[in-house]
């Protein structure tokens, strides 16, 4: 099966050691992923605060392009851009005025055909834990994580349609068949704060802070989170409520991709280890992983 | 004799025409409210905006920040007894206030939001150190974040210069004939 491959903008910018880690996992399962050649920005939130046509018409573009590159199947890592994408297709496909509208502002035809996948969806439906199990070469024996699913992954889920909404266990599933442990915890899909990075920090800080402290007390070794926008907020913002709340976390947050590599063989290089802010290697070292 | 009181429903109807999300569904129950990882920053909770929608009470809702603090987390909505769509009838609200000529009231994601947008019609996809620039341009918080931000820089995962798409052309297309519809 050939799948294409819709980056999103943050996949060699802010996340791309999420974009090298898919890519070397992709590579050692050999699996048929091609990048969709002309693919534009799905507009995320601003495009959708703003206009619902403009947020319908850029993901139609990209659909339409898709399909005429014959892929069938379209992998969209980001999971903004995986909602973007499967929201347009829903909403085009039930509302035929809204379809024509935006035929006529991208200037072609939608005829379907084309099914987005969100990156945890693909692994576990498309490439199976099966295939995912049998490629384990050095298994995370020892290793606690939380995994932190955020709020975009499984919601809404009439255009998400993937696991449990309130109590989602595939990343975790993932983790398991790696080798690690992924312990239960009440905060799996709350929100970080997503698009209020750059605008409403403080909003930020405070929702990772609540996050952080939930993780704390449970001990583990890292957070394994599947969005670029929930790894760059814990991630990055960390230091930040260090300092305001006067305390100390130092959590690593690891893409489940990044953890998927290092069970497989890959090198730290390949999945871009060194590019995460709290530095996951003392523990990966300290549990024999790396 | 007791007046009987008459609720405007213009406001509602414009609401449900713009996302088709019937507002009158709600029967407060307030699950919305309690599950919203931003009811603590808004004066209107959310199911508060959405009887003020019910009442037609347009202005507390166009006028007042609460609105554009919805995240669009979608916990209201996967939750919603009634599966009424408060994300929609926020970004419903948001657009209906932009078309009227209300200026968004929390200047940050007001900066946020135009510097996004004008950023993608230019290059076809996001230009991330671009967007921060242009944030601070808009805010005058010049300082802000740069701490943060150049650990990122550091480990290669901003990129200095814009990436232009080939079909530029198309995104800037899809832009002027939305604007030219929408100005209709």
């Amino acid at each position: 099966m050939k799948y294409g491959l819709y980056p999103g903008c943050s996949y060699e910018g802010t996340a791309r050691e999420f974009g090298e880690s898919v890519d070397a996992v992709c590579n050692i399962l050999d699996l048929d992923v091609e990048e969709l050649k002309d693919w534009i920005c799905c507009g995320a939130s601003s495009a959708h605060n703003t206009s619902h046509l403009l947020a319908t018409a850029l993901p139609l573009y990209t659909l339409v392009s898709a399909r005429k590159a014959g892929f069938k199947k379209l992998l969209a890592p980001c999971i903004a851009c995986a909602w973007r994408l499967k929201t347009a297709i829903k909403e085009i496909k039930e509302d035929e005025k809204l379809r024509l509208k935006a035929e006529g502002v991208v200037g072609r035809k939608f005829e379907g055909g084309t099914e987005v996948f969100n990156i945890v969806e693909f692994f576990t439906e498309e490439v199976g834990l099966k295939k995912i199990e049998k490629a384990v070469k050095k298994p995370l024996k020892g290793l606690k994580v939380v995994c932190y699913y955020g709020c975009m992954l499984t919601r809404p889920p009439k255009v998400a349609d993937f696991d449990v909404p309130e109590d989602p266990q595939s990343v975790d599933n993932i983790m398991r068949v790696l080798g690690a442990e992924s312990l239960d915890w009440p905060y799996k899909t709350e929100c970080c704060g997503v698009s209020f990075a750059l605008s409403r920090t403080d909003v930020v800080i405070k929702l990772c802070h609540d996050l952080l402290e939930e993780i704390k007390k449970l001990g583990v070794d890292m957070i394994v989170v599947a969005c670029s926008l929930c790894q760059t907020n814990l991630d990055m913002r960390q230091k930040e409520i260090e300092k305001k709340y006067n305390t100390k976390y130092g959590i690593p947050i690891v893409y489940f991709t990044q953890l998927m590599g290092l069970a497989l063989g890959a090198g730290s290089e390949d999945i871009g280890l060194r590019r995460l802010i709290v530095d996951p290697s003392p523990i990966l070292k300290k549990k024999g992983i790396l | 004799m007791r007046e009987i009181l008459k609720i405007d429903t213009t406001f509602a109807k414009q609401i449900e025409k713009e996302c088709g999300e019937d507002v009158n569904l709600c029967y407060q129950c307030k699950k919305c409210t309690l599950g919203c990882p931003l009811a603590y920053a808004m004066k209107y909770k959310p199911h508060q905006l959405i009887r003020a929608i019910q009442l037609g009470q347009k202005d507390l809702v166009l006028k007042d920040q609460s609105v554009w603090l919805c995240l669009s987390c979608q916990t209201c909505m996967t939750r919603c007894p009634q599966n009424l769509d408060f994300v929609m009838v926020a970004d419903a609200a948001k657009i209906i206030a932009q078309h009227e000529g209300h200026r968004n009231p929390v200047l940050e994601i007001d900066a946020f939001n135009n510097s996004f947008l004008s950023l993608l019609e230019r290059f076809g996809r996001t230009y991330e150190i671009g967007l921060v620039m242009l944030i601070k341009l808009k805010t005058k918080q010049f300082l802000k974040d740069v701490a943060s931000g150049l650990p990122l820089f550091l480990k290669g995962k901003f990129s200095l210069l814009p990436h232009k798409v080939e079909n530029v052309h198309v995104v800037r297309r899809i832009f002027a004939k939305v604007k030219e519809l929408e100005s209709k």
